[in-house]
This record gives C-alpha cells, structure tokens and sequence, in this order.
C-alpha cells in the first residue's frame, strides 16, 4: 500500500493560504490546494501556470464561424445555386448572422470541454478521496496536500511543518 | 460597480458559518422534507403540464386550425408565446453573465435560480414555431441534412437563423449553468446520505475536488463563457425580433426592433425573476440571502428596460406616420383605435403606466406590491407581443383582405399549459438541486467579512 | 493661454477666415461642410453628456477616472450649438425639404412637411439647446465633488436621461436623417446616440492616457488596471455601435424597398465606397485590438486603440452625414478641410485650455470654488 501523499486540514481561507506560503518556502514543489470555492492567491503561491484556454475558446469560435460559414457558401454556390428573390447568392449579410451563432456555439464548447480535460475530469477516483477528512460536506474546510513525490517530502519532517502551519489535522492519504 | 451605501440594504444580511450556509441551501434539496405548500403548488402545476399534453396533440390531431389564427393573421398566439417565453430567459443570462462581467456582488445568490429560469424558458420557448409549423413532424428541414430532395434550408430567412440562435442559446445556457453548479454537486454529493442520491450527485459532480488548479482555469473559462453569453443573448433576440422585420408587412419592417425587443425581453426577463424570488425567499426562509437588495435592484434594472421599450413605443409611433406611407400609418391608427385597441391601450397602462410606480423605493421594498407589480408586466409584455405580431398583417396593403383572428380555447389551453410547465420544472429543480450557489455565496461572505 | 493653445487658436481663425471665402463662392457647398464637421463637434459633449449621467446613475471607478475630460468636453457644448448658427440661418440650402419648389419633393416627403418646416423645426432646435444646456449646468454642477452619493442626484439624472434620449432623437432625425427626407430608420437615432457615447469616451481615455500613465494608475476594480477596465468600456460601446448599426443595415437588406435601400446605395458608389471600407477596417481594427489584453495593459497601445475608435466615429458621421450633400469632384473637400481647420482649431484650442484650468469650467460657480 503505497501514499499518496500528507493531507493538512485547516479552519478557514486565511490558514490555508499561510500554510501554503510557508511550505512553499520551505521549498515544497508537489503540493495542491483544496477549498470549496476559488481563492486568487493561491494561484501566486503554488506557481499555477498561466492557463491557454483562452486561445482554445478563440480557435473554437473562429473555427465553428468558418466552418458553418463555408457550409453555407458551399451549398449557395457549388450545391444548389437558386435564385431565391432576386438576392445574390452570395448573401453575406444573413450568413454572417448564422455563422456569428456558430462561432459563439463552437467557442462555448471549445471552452466546456477544454476545461474539463485540462482538469483531468471527469475523474471518479482521486487518492484525495481517500481521505477520511477530505468532504465539503461542513461547507468550510481547507486542505492542503503535499505530495510524497516531493523530493522534499520526509514523512516526520513535513507532518511536523503543518501542524506547526496551524493545521487542524494532518492525515496519511493512501494511492 | 455601485457601491453598497448607507440606506441601501446589504447584499448579505446577518452573519453567516460555511457549515450554516452549504446545510441551508443543500438540505432544500436532501432533507426531502419540503413545507406542504410546495408540493400543493406543484400538483396545480402538474394539472396544467397535463392539460399542455393534452392541447398539444389534440393541435397536432386537427391541425393549426384549431388555434384562432385565421386569414389574413396566419401569426398568432403561437408567435407571441414563443417571443414571451424567449425574452424571459434572457433575464436569467443577463442576471447571471453581465452582472458577472461587470463584478456586481449582488448577483451570487440569485445567478442560479435566474440561469434555470432561462433553461427552462428557452425549452418552452423551443416548442412553439416547431407547433406553429403546421406538420410540427418535419421540423428538422430546417437542419442541413442530407435529403432526398437535395435541397438546403434557406439560409437568407429568418426562421432558420432563428433556429440557430435558439439551439445555440439553450446549448450555451446549459453548458454555463452546468459549469456553475459542479463546485456545488461536490458538495451535495459529500453531504448525501443515501446511496442513491450519492450516485447521482456523484456522478454529475464529474469528480470534481475543489483543486487550486482546477479553479485557476474553471474561474477564466466560467468568465469567458459569460462574456460569449452576453453577445449571444443580444443575438438571439435580435433574430427573433428580425423574423418580423424582414418581412415588409405593415408594422414589422421597423429597423428599431432589435434593440427595442432585447429591452422588452428585460423587462418581461426581471418582472418573471421578481415572480419566482419573492416566493421562493419567503416560502424557504433565505431572506437574509437574498436580501431587498436584490429586489430593489432588479426593480430599478425593470425601470430601465421599461424606458427603453416606451422609446420603443413612441419610435413606432412617430416613424408610421413620419413614413409618409398611408399603410404605416393607417396600421398604426387602426392598432391604437381599431379592433385591437383595447388591449393596445391595456398594454400601454401596464408597461408603460404601472411600470412608473417602480420610481418609488417604498414601493420596490414593499414585497407584495412589487409582486403585483411585476405580474401585471409579465400580463403586459405578453399582450405587446400579440399586438406586435397581429396588428400588423390584419391591416395589410389589401384593405380589402382586412380581418382579424380569435382566440381559441387551444391558444389559452397551450399557453397556460407551459407556464405550469415553466413552473413545474422550476418546481423539480428546486428539489433537486440546490437553487442558491453554495460555493459562491461562501465566496461572498468571506469578502464582506461575514463569517462568524 | 499656453502656446500650443494660441496655435490651435490661429489655425482656427485662418480656417474661419477660408471658410469665409469658401461661403462667398459657393455658400450651399461651404455649409454642406461645414455641417458635417459641427456635427462631430457636437456629438462629443453630447456623448459625455450621456456618459456622466449614465456614470451618476450607476456609479463605479471607471468614471471617476474618465470625469475631468468628459466634463471639459460637456463644457464645449455651447460653442458647438453656437456653431450651428450659420446653418440655421441657411437651412434652405443644406435641407431639401427647406427649399423653395416643395413641388419637386416625392409624395411621401409631401406627407410630412407638417413636421419638417422651418418654424417648427426652429421651435425644436431651440428646445432641444434649451435641454441640453440646462442639463450642462446640473451636471456640471453635481460632478464636481470628487465622490458624491448617487442617492441625491438618482433621480435627478435619471430624468436627465429620458429627456436627453428624447432631445438626442429628435436632433438626430431633424438634421441627419431629414437630409433625405425619404428615408426613414426607426434606430437612426439610437445609433447616432450610441457613435456619440464612444467618441466622447474614446477621447476621454485618450487625454487621459496621454497626460499620465493610465496604466498602473489605480482605480480599476479589484486586480484589473484602470487601463483595461476602461478599454474594456470602450469595447462595450463601441459593440453596442457596431451591433445598431449592422441592425439598421439587415434590415434594410431584408426589406430592400427603394426608398431605404437607396440610402445605402449612395454611400456605397463611386468614392464613398472607399470611405466605407476605412470605416470598417477602423472598426475591425479597433474591435480586435480591444480583445488583447497586452494592448489594453500597454500605454502606447491604450493611446492608438482610442485614437482609433474617434477616428473610426469621425468617419461615422462624415459617411452619413456627407455623402447626400456632396457635388463635384474630391477636389471639392477642401470646403471640408477649411470647416475642419476652423472648427477644429476653435475647439481645440478652448479644449485644452479648460483642461488646464478645469476650475473654469463650472464659471458661475468659481466664487463659491474659491470661498
């Protein structure tokens, strides 16, 4: 039965983001933070990359735009050409509107999806939930994990470090 | 962007725990023991989503001809519903995504009520062009499907647009609505006890934990999907708005109709937000979440909307006669004086009369009178849209086809029949999942500072 | 005065003076120009008009920022409405439904003379200057703390809304969309109102930025540079532009009747065609350059993103406005560039000057400022 790693339970936001401070400069590299709703500042202390969703919204939008747009261009002119009231057939004004739903369409999945895969989701078994004190069921809990792949991660030393942190509880969390 | 100042309510009253609020708002859901009232209400609803199945097919039995429409208005209640019904939803996007971009505090507690609001809204509004086609069974013509008939649907006609904005918003809404509730399935599925409703928050919750990492990149992309929803939602009305427009009947080919329908699907979008909370917040006791400020703000954002669709009004007006045309103007004398007139001038008195009584905080904060209030808008904005949509053909450039159409029981049995329907599934998701967001509400009481 | 500000003053008075010269050869050409350059000119102290109202409405940080140059700007009003003067005195030339021969008009425009007529339209104009000045003077009067409580002047702006929607319509119908009596565009005014609100916020930002380094100002909401909380205004704005217009424009596709569609197609032919373009690619230019957040985090990028969005309603307002009055060959736009250089050069010139002295621009209250 191998660890996973040392999960820190902590009352509120402000002990968390102390204790995450402080084993980041105790030079912790493998860790996470969990909280029941985002809090910014963990972002600067764990390091979290820059995320490039935003350019996978953009390639969605642009790529349903042109998609469902050459779509249309493709059965006005090359399919079906029909002279319908006199209108060219080419009518970009109408086509634009449909294709600006399109857009919208694709870059609101681009995103969905994109999300969900850079996070790993859905995933139903994380060692986290191992965890005997890991529940957002009390609403308020805050946890930090330090993972034993940690070249810093000494199973002793790093217990001692949370609770001196502040936290309420430290537990072994299998993989 | 306003700041909370003296004698306006705060947007989160008393102090609150994180155990207390996520047991409040979860155990609507799992403690299954909702008052008897609920389940009273319910089963009237249930009655109407019975008579809306039986109006449904006995329209699909005999065909549109049971519905009051006659010639020369071959557009009737079936339009009307669906431009009601669309604008309703857009007050849930508009609460949930617009407030979001421009960081308004206030929007947390209701964003999620509002965005099933428009889910449900966007279904019912879905069901009336496909009803109004006449063989409702072939709707899918509208798709680019390979046929045997070779042909394509006609990109240059408004119905088919209409057809993509509506699959795209009701998409889009789902996909936002679903994002903002996976923090809170975590939740729900921690605090379940029984086997069953553990499986399926469970499942729904994705696996979703709460990483730091996982909410850096969920907080972009929840904020870029609202700001894709706010032009979507402008979109969307707009091309209901340019079904009318494009045709050069008399009283629909007006180039303010975009604009003066999105406002008018505000008005009708917050008047049905004030319908549903006010209930809610006193049948649930979450008075204290969603406070009066809610409430007056969303009577204030009604005032706002309301002056734009009584430009709207006085746009129309002006231009049928400044046109110079003698239809315009014969339409637009005949809408205020012919056989229309009177639910014109009830029109008139309840958007644009009643509305004003909004300019008084004493009578947004007076809770009953401001749910009459927004009843008697909800009343109003329905019989605008019938005006809008039968007005118009029944004075036509042929005086000698004038002529106007009834309404039918089937016209009251179908629209009635989803608004149970509307409420009966706001019903369901109120027992099924949690209508306030946990996750952000805790968000919010941490930054005010109102963790005990 | 400063030396740059006697600058703008001397090429405003050399333009007035070819101006002159330009009315003496050919006045119905010289004021042809000279309205579509007041019109730009009076569209900014009506969009800060809106903006601060809209601000004293609904609050937020972005307008404290924005204040002191939408308030110089407001300030302007009265020497634009004072520069319609001459056109007022010569409306027969510019108008058509002002000339002599009625005769000749279509039977539609006949329908509405009972409206377009030179008393009734004078009566109009003079109400509407009415509104707007009394509104200058509430609203220069109450943005003068630097925060003050919304609850006071709530309603008080709220009705300075209503009726400068009403006064900006009824001046939008009246001296651009009666240029062709015949065409009629239940949005028009809307759109004029909305090009108005993103001049005057788009040189807002620009004087701004180019006084002080707008982007590690503070001010914006929680994390956000002022710098792109005002960019990002700017964007809104200037999509609610863009979104009235293409409106306007389906719509009239859609309908394709010739009264309408004829609008369009005079701005379309020969040389206004090359106008159009421009004036999409400046909206297109503007509108991508909003999206990247690098650009609206940068100084030099917050300057061109502005100066291109008032460079962009310029040309609004000189491709609708324009074309209907327009004879002769390109040659012919130097009538445009003296009333430019005039009007431009006035403008600028007391611009910049009241933004120097902002205690100047509330005059009838400099005792009390200084007591």
């Amino acid at each position: 039965m191998s660890l996973y790693g040392l999960m820190a339970v902590f009352a509120g936001p402000e002990a968390l983001i102390a204790a995450a401070r402080g084993m980041r400069e105790r030079g912790y590299r493998r860790m996470d933070a969990f909280s029941p709703f985002p809090m910014k500042d963990l972002e600067g202390i764990l390091e979290i990359p820059k995320t490039r969703l935003p350019w996978a919204v953009l390639a969605g939008g642009i790529a349903g735009a042109a998609l469902v747009y050459a779509l249309i261009w493709y059965s006005v002119e090359v399919d079906y050409p029909i002279n319908v009231g006199g209108r060219p057939l080419h009518s970009w004004p109408p086509f634009v509107i449909i294709a600006f739903e399109a857009g919208i369409l694709g870059a609101a999945f681009a995103g969905f999806l994109g999300v969900l895969a850079a996070n790993g989701l859905p995933r139903y078994h994380h060692p986290v939930f191992n965890a005997e004190s890991f529940s957002y069921a009390r609403g308020g809990k805050f946890y930090l994990l330090i993972e034993t792949a940690d070249p810093k991660y000494r199973k002793g030393v790093t217990r001692g470090q949370l609770t001196r942190l502040g936290a309420e509880m430290v537990e072994e969390v299998e993989a | 962007m306003a700041e909370a100042s003296a004698n306006s309510p705060a947007v989160l009253r008393g102090r609150h725990d994180f155990p207390e609020i996520s047991g409040r708002i979860g155990s609507i859901v799992l403690g299954g023991r909702l008052p008897r009232h609920f389940w009273t209400a319910f089963l009237l609803c249930f009655l109407l989503v019975l008579l809306l199945l039986y109006s449904i097919t006995y329209l699909i039995a005999v065909g549109v001809g049971g519905l009051g429409i006659n010639m020369p208005v071959v557009w009737g209640t079936m339009i009307s519903n669906f431009v009601w019904w669309i604008g309703i939803g857009h007050a849930g996007t508009l609460i949930s995504a617009v407030l979001l971009l421009l960081r308004q505090p206030w929007r947390a507690s209701i964003n999620r009520f509002a965005e099933a609001m428009t889910l449900f809204a966007v279904a019912m509004a879905g069901l009336f062009p496909i009803l109004h086609l006449g063989r409702p069974w072939f709707f899918y013509w509208l798709l680019p499907l390979p046929n045997v008939h070779m042909h394509w649907p006609q990109w240059r006609s408004p119905l088919v647009w209409d057809f993509a904005a509506i699959a795209t918003y009701a998409t889009v809404s789902l996909l936002f609505w679903y994002m903002g509730l996976l923090p809170d399935l975590a939740v729900l599925r921690d605090r379940a006890r029984s086997r069953p409703a553990q499986l399926f928050y469970g499942i729904l919750a994705l696996g979703w934990r709460g990483s730091a990492y996982h909410w850096a990149r969920y907080q972009v992309v929840y904020f870029l999907l609202a700001a894709l929803a706010t032009p979507l939602v402008v979109s969307v009305h707009s091309i209901v708005s340019l079904d009318f427009t494009f045709a050069i009947t008399p009283g629909y080919h007006s180039t303010i109709f975009p604009p003066y329908f999105v406002a008018g699907a505000l008005l009708s979008g917050f008047a049905m937000v004030l319908t549903i909370a006010i209930p809610l917040r006193w049948a649930f006791s979450v008075k204290d979440l969603i406070t009066l400020r809610h409430m007056d703000n969303a009577a204030k954002l009604m005032i706002a909307a309301g002056m734009v669709v009584a430009y709207g009004y006085l746009s129309e007006a002006f231009f049928a006669w400044y046109s110079g045309e003698p239809y315009e103007r014969t339409m637009m004398a005949q809408r205020a004086l012919g056989p229309y007139a009177p639910l014109f001038w009830i029109m008139l008195s309840l958007n644009c009369g009643v509305l004003q009584l909004l300019w008084f905080r004493r009578i947004r904060r007076n809770m009953p009178l401001l749910f009459a209030i927004a009843v008697a808008i909800n009343v109003g904005m329905w019989i605008e849209r019938y005006i809008i949509v039968v007005t118009g053909p029944s004075r036509d450039y042929l005086p000698s086809a004038w002529g106007e159409q009834s309404l039918a029981w089937l016209d009251f049995g179908i629209l009635f029949g989803s608004i149970g329907t509307f409420f009966a599934l706001v019903f369901l998701f109120i027992r099924i999942l949690p209508a306030i967001t946990i996750f952000e509400v805790e968000e919010l009481a941490e930054e005010e500072g109102k963790i005990r | 005065m400063s030396r740059v500000e006697q600058g703008f003053l001397s090429a405003g008075a050399l333009g007035l003076v070819v101006c002159g010269l330009g009315v003496s050869l050919d006045a119905k050409a010289m004021l042809s120009a000279w309205l579509s350059a007041i019109l730009f000119a009076l569209s900014l102290p009506l969009g800060a008009l809106t903006i601060l109202m809209v601000h004293g409405l609904t609050g937020g940080r972005w307008g404290e920022a924005v204040r002191q140059p939408l308030r110089t700007m407001t300030a302007l009003l009265p020497l634009a409405l004072v520069s319609l003067v001459p056109v007022l005195i010569r409306l027969d030339l510019v108008f058509p439904w002002a000339g002599a021969d009625t005769a000749k008009l279509q039977e539609t425009v006949h329908e509405k003379l009972v409206y377009l007529n030179l008393p009734f339209f004078l009566l109009r104009f003079a109400v509407c200057a009415a509104i707007w000045l009394v509104l200058t003077w509430i609203v220069l009067g109450t943005t003068d703390a630097p925060a003050n409580s919304n609850e006071r002047n709530g309603k008080k702006f709220a009705l300075g809304l209503v009726l400068h929607a009403l006064s900006v319509s009824v001046f939008a119908i009246d001296w651009m969309l009666s240029l062709e009596p015949e065409f009629t565009s239940t949005i028009y005014a809307l759109c004029e109102a909305s090009a108005e609100v993103v001049g005057a916020f788009a040189l807002a930002i620009l004087v701004l930025a180019a006084r002080r380094a707008v982007e590690v100002m503070p001010g914006g909401e929680e994390d956000v540079a002022l710098s792109e909380d005002l960019a990002n205004m700017l964007l809104g704005f200037l999509l609610t532009w863009i979104y009235l217009m293409f409106m306007q424009w389906v719509v009239v596709w859609g309908g394709d009747l010739p009264d309408e569609i004829r609008w369009y197609g005079m701005r379309s032919a020969g040389g206004w065609l090359y106008l159009l373009w421009l004036l999409i690619a400046l909206h297109v230019a503007a509108f991508a350059g909003l999206l990247s957040r690098r650009l609206k985090r940068s100084h030099r990028g917050l300057v061109w993103l502005a100066a291109v969005a008032l460079a962009g309603h310029f040309i609004d307002i000189f491709w609708r406005v324009r074309p209907p009055l327009f004879a002769g060959g390109p040659l012919a736009l130097w009538h445009d560039a003296a009333a430019w250089m005039g009007l431009g050069g006035l403008w600028l010139a007391l611009f910049l000057f009241l933004l120097r002295r902002p205690d100047r621009v509330v005059w009838w209250k400099r005792e009390v400022a200084h007591g």
